[in-house]
């Protein structure tokens, strides 16, 4: 049997890393596809990250619109994942990396 | 239809056996400004875990009011990981400070390798996780200095490893932890929706005695060609087939204090306490039956 621990970092590497190759023979076969649970997990993380952000910087995401702040956001989520299970200590960095993307460096360098 | 509740230096200090609703920033003032006749509240955790500002002024405010309830989020209690202890001291200044009827967590894990997912994640159903979990339940349970429940979350996937169903899980770790249950109605639905059991017998594999406090909200259905998944969005009223369910539940473990959920898309405050007047007339059938 799979160690609890192993299970769990896989499940982690499928959901931040998109790297589900060691993940997804775990997830039961009933009705919707393995890819398709896993990705609502992907979504639900997304958000709440992204919402997370939203909350601590709305005057950045004012600044640059919906639509490139969510993209500013998955770069940083990327690069930065959240260390804590507050969210309102998550996007320290965030304000760098958002200019960083927006004057098209490469992101997360000065971080 | 009981008795007044206790009071503390605080505010009152028991939860009565009625609905209470999610306490958000966004009815803050419409709070203290209408005092809503529910029952109780109850907010998260961590969003009391600053060291001042408005959302503690706020509480500090509105606690003299109602009694309370503390819900975390963010604990990440199944973890592999070691107890994230500086969170802990947190929640325990919180509740020194607030003084809640109850603190509750969810049977799930969020972080492994140090990395958070911000998420309720589910757990494989065996005997190394109920080993695990009792540990953990034990240790915080002892940091706090005192009892904690352990809510039901909603899934979308299930394990191979699962060897046990979730409820017969919940029922050992309570047995064994000492910990107590809130039951969240909406997650036995929405999970036995999505995995294809029979909420009745989630409701039955739970001990009668366990359950201190009742948790409702809305879920969304999101449809695929191969099928549909349902989850837990917290975003609209209670399902009709989650108040069925509710009623089951009620008949099953007796009248228990019940929560209103209510997260993103927030109504005005009157729809939640609607919604909580919807649970206080099924637990007044019920407090009537047993009369």
């Amino acid at each position: 049997m799979l160690a609890l621990h192993e299970l769990q970092r896989r499940f982690a590497a499928a959901v931040l890393d998109s790297d589900s190759s060691g993940f997804e023979h775990h997830i039961r076969a009933a009705g919707l596809s393995g890819a398709r649970r896993l990705r609502v997990y992907r979504n639900n993380t997304r958000l709440g990250l992204t919402g997370a952000l939203e909350a601590v910087y709305p005057v950045v995401s004012k600044l640059v619109g919906e639509g490139f702040f969510r993209y500013a956001a998955a770069e940083y989520i990327a690069r930065h994942p959240s260390r804590l299970g507050d969210l309102h200590e998550y996007g320290g960095f965030f304000p760098g990396v958002s200019a960083c993307v927006r004057t098209g460096r490469r992101a997360g360098v000065s971080a | 239809m009981s008795a007044k509740p206790a009071t503390s230096r605080l505010g009152p200090s028991s939860i009565p056996v009625r609905a209470g609703i999610g306490l958000r920033a966004e009815h803050y003032d419409a709070i203290l400004e209408t005092r809503p006749p529910v029952g109780w509240l109850e907010v998260h955790s961590e969003n009391y875990f600053g060291a001042g500002g408005k959302p503690l002024d706020y509480l500090e405010r509105i606690r003299v009011h109602y009694p309370l309830s503390l819900h975390g989020v963010g604990l990440s209690i199944g973890s592999t990981d070691p107890l994230d202890k500086p969170h802990l001291a947190k929640l325990k200044h919180l509740i020194e400070r607030f003084e809640p009827a109850l603190v509750s967590e969810h049977l799930s894990w969020g972080s492994v390798g140090g990395r958070y997912l911000n998420d309720l994640l589910p757990l494989p159903y065996t005997q190394e996780a109920l080993y695990h979990l009792v540990a953990r339940v034990s240790q915080v349970q002892d940091l706090l200095g005192r009892q904690i429940l352990i809510e039901n979350i909603s899934s979308y996937l299930q394990y191979v490893e699962s060897s046990i169903p979730e409820w017969d899980f919940l029922a050992e770790l309570i047995e064994r932890a000492g910990c107590g249950v809130l039951l969240d109605v909406n997650n036995i639905y929405v999970s036995a929706r999505n995995h294809g059991f029979d909420p009745g017998a989630y409701l039955r594999g739970i001990p009668r005695h366990a359950v201190q406090e009742i948790h409702l909200a809305g879920f969304t259905v999101n449809r695929f060609e191969d099928g549909e998944i349902l989850i837990d969005t917290h975003n609209r009223p209670v399902h009709p087939a989650v108040w069925i369910l509710y009623r089951q539940a009620v008949q099953r473990f007796g009248p228990i204090p019940t929560l209103i959920e209510w997260d993103s898309d927030l109504p005005e405050l009157a729809v939640l306490v609607g919604e909580a007047q919807q649970a206080d007339t099924i637990l007044e059938e019920r407090h009537a039956r047993a009369a």
